[in-house]
């Protein structure tokens, strides 16, 4: 569904993403790990348009995704959320899922009632993803006064909201104690029942393994891995990624 | 940055009028604009017989309009989708907005409005001149948002009465020393209350207190 195609990106002489290449396949959640500054996060605005890529391709079910403006790859069902919260803080908690909402493929409303109408049907289909998100009681708070987990939550609701084909969390689990992680896990995997597909950038392993079909390990904006979660797990190129390579670790003091 | 390319473009527009010499004859008399003379003999008010509280009733009527037309607004989906570009750019972005349009579409508003504004002026003074439009009015209309709350209509009004009537007319005997009163009234303002008097926070509260006091009166009926 998502195919990214020897993909470049170049800031002055940083490579931040240096010939990256993955398929994500429909109703999957994929996953995206790699040590800090490896590239994740310039995937994820690569795909959503926030960074134009140096070079390579971004397909969506054969679309060419470069082509498309940001604002109108929601459109094209690309939602994402960001590392550090990014929510409309003086909204209410509903009209944050409010400005981001798409209505049902074929149950649109017409450009008028979009922009200027307050239709209760929308309001009640917004309350409903606001239930499921465990945010049911809290529709007329303001966004800003959340406690953070509930923001993690509602930012993961605003992403929803636009009824997307394919879902960037990026970092979801950042600061979250392990109860929250728990949550979110199951969270990930309703979607995924829902049939949405996931790109997941993640450092919290605990995450990443539970939820995951398939992971690309990221270094230095190169894959060096790609796998299920146990393969990821015994191989050897991502521990030295990660921890080191052996040589060093048993020769290396000197 | 927008307000400086705001203010500089006021500063342009004032600077071709003051040099636009454009003289029509309209049944007999030359009108339009005659550069340093300004636009004059606006008398359409004078000419129909309007008198001081016509002019008044019909500037506060177009007011209150103005604010339910604002207060409208903010009950739709437009609304909600100008205050997210306001707050957060990207994620506004992330979730669909066209930035460019609602800027686009924000920006000609505020001129609409301005517009009526600056009409209903050059009637009620009978003319306009450069002289109106120097960069202190310009740093008055900016500042007005500012101290009332920039995302509250209720509060832009409290603050022009508050500014204009108060500080400007209340304290005419002290003379220019006013400016100085208005400058530490600024500067308090973005130390004390950088999100100006009205905020979401104070508008939400006193939803809840109006909706209660709603509910009381319906419990005692």
């Amino acid at each position: 569904m998502l195919e990214v195609r020897n993909l470049v990106k170049h800031f002055g002489g940083v490579r931040a993403v240096d010939g990256l290449d993955f398929k994500i396949q429909q109703g999957e959640v994929f996953g995206l790990i790699g040590p800090n500054g490896s590239g994740k996060s310039t995937t994820v605005n690569l795909v959503c348009g926030v960074f134009a890529p140096t070079d390579g391709e971004i397909l969506l079910d054969g679309i060419d995704l470069g082509a498309i403006a940001p604002h109108n790859r929601v459109d094209a069902g690309v939602a994402r959320t960001f590392q550090n919260i990014r929510l409309f803080n003086d909204l209410t908690v509903w009209q944050n899922l409010w400005v981001a909402w798409r209505d049902q493929p074929g149950h649109e409303q017409g450009w008028v009632s979009n922009w200027f109408g307050r239709s209760p049907a929308r309001r009640q289909e917004i309350q409903k993803l606001l239930e499921f998100s465990g945010l049911g009681d809290k529709a007329d708070h303001l966004a800003g006064n959340l406690a953070f987990g509930e923001q993690r939550r509602l930012e993961l609701a605003r992403a929803m909201a636009s009824k997307p084909k394919l879902i960037l969390l990026d970092e979801p689990a950042a600061g979250m104690n392990s109860t929250e992680i728990k949550d979110l896990c199951q969270r990930v995997l309703a979607m995924k029942k829902m049939g949405m597909t996931v790109l997941l950038v993640e450092h919290v392993m605990e995450l990443v393994m539970n939820v995951t079909d398939r992971i690309t390990v990221l270094n230095f904006g190169k894959p060096i891995a790609q796998g299920t979660p146990i393969e990821i797990q015994n191989n050897k190129l991502v521990q030295e990624a990660y921890f080191g390579s052996a040589e060093n670790a048993h020769g290396g003091v000197s | 940055m927008l307000v400086v390319a705001t203010i500089s473009f006021s500063e342009i527009v004032r600077l071709f009028f003051f040099n636009l010499s454009w003289r029509v004859n309209l049944n007999g008399v030359e009108v339009g604009p005659d550069s340093t003379q300004g636009f004059r003999e606006i008398r359409y008010f004078a000419a129909n017989g309007w008198e001081q509280v016509h002019i008044v009733g019909l500037i506060w009527s177009v007011v209150m309009l103005v604010m339910l037309a604002l207060w409208w607004l903010d009950q739709v989906r437009a609304g909600a989708v100008l205050r997210a570009v306001g707050t957060d750019e990207l994620a506004a972005q992330s979730s669909g907005i066209n930035l460019t349009m609602v800027k686009v579409a924000a920006m000609t508003g505020g001129g609409v409005i301005a517009g009526i504004g600056g009409g209903l002026f050059a009637h009620s003074t009978t003319y306009v001149d450069h002289h109106t439009f120097v960069i202190l009015l310009a740093t008055f209309a900016v500042s007005y948002p500012i101290i009332g709350g920039l995302r509250s209509v209720m509060g832009t009004l409290f603050a022009v009465i508050f500014i204009q009537g108060f500080i400007i007319e209340g304290l005419r005997f002290m003379g220019d020393y006013r400016n100085l009163i208005f400058g530490l009234l600024i500067i308090l303002v973005m130390n004390l209350r950088p999100q100006g008097l009205l905020d979401g926070n104070l508008m939400l509260d006193m939803k809840k207190l109006l909706s209660r006091l709603k509910k009381g009166d319906k419990a005692d009926a």
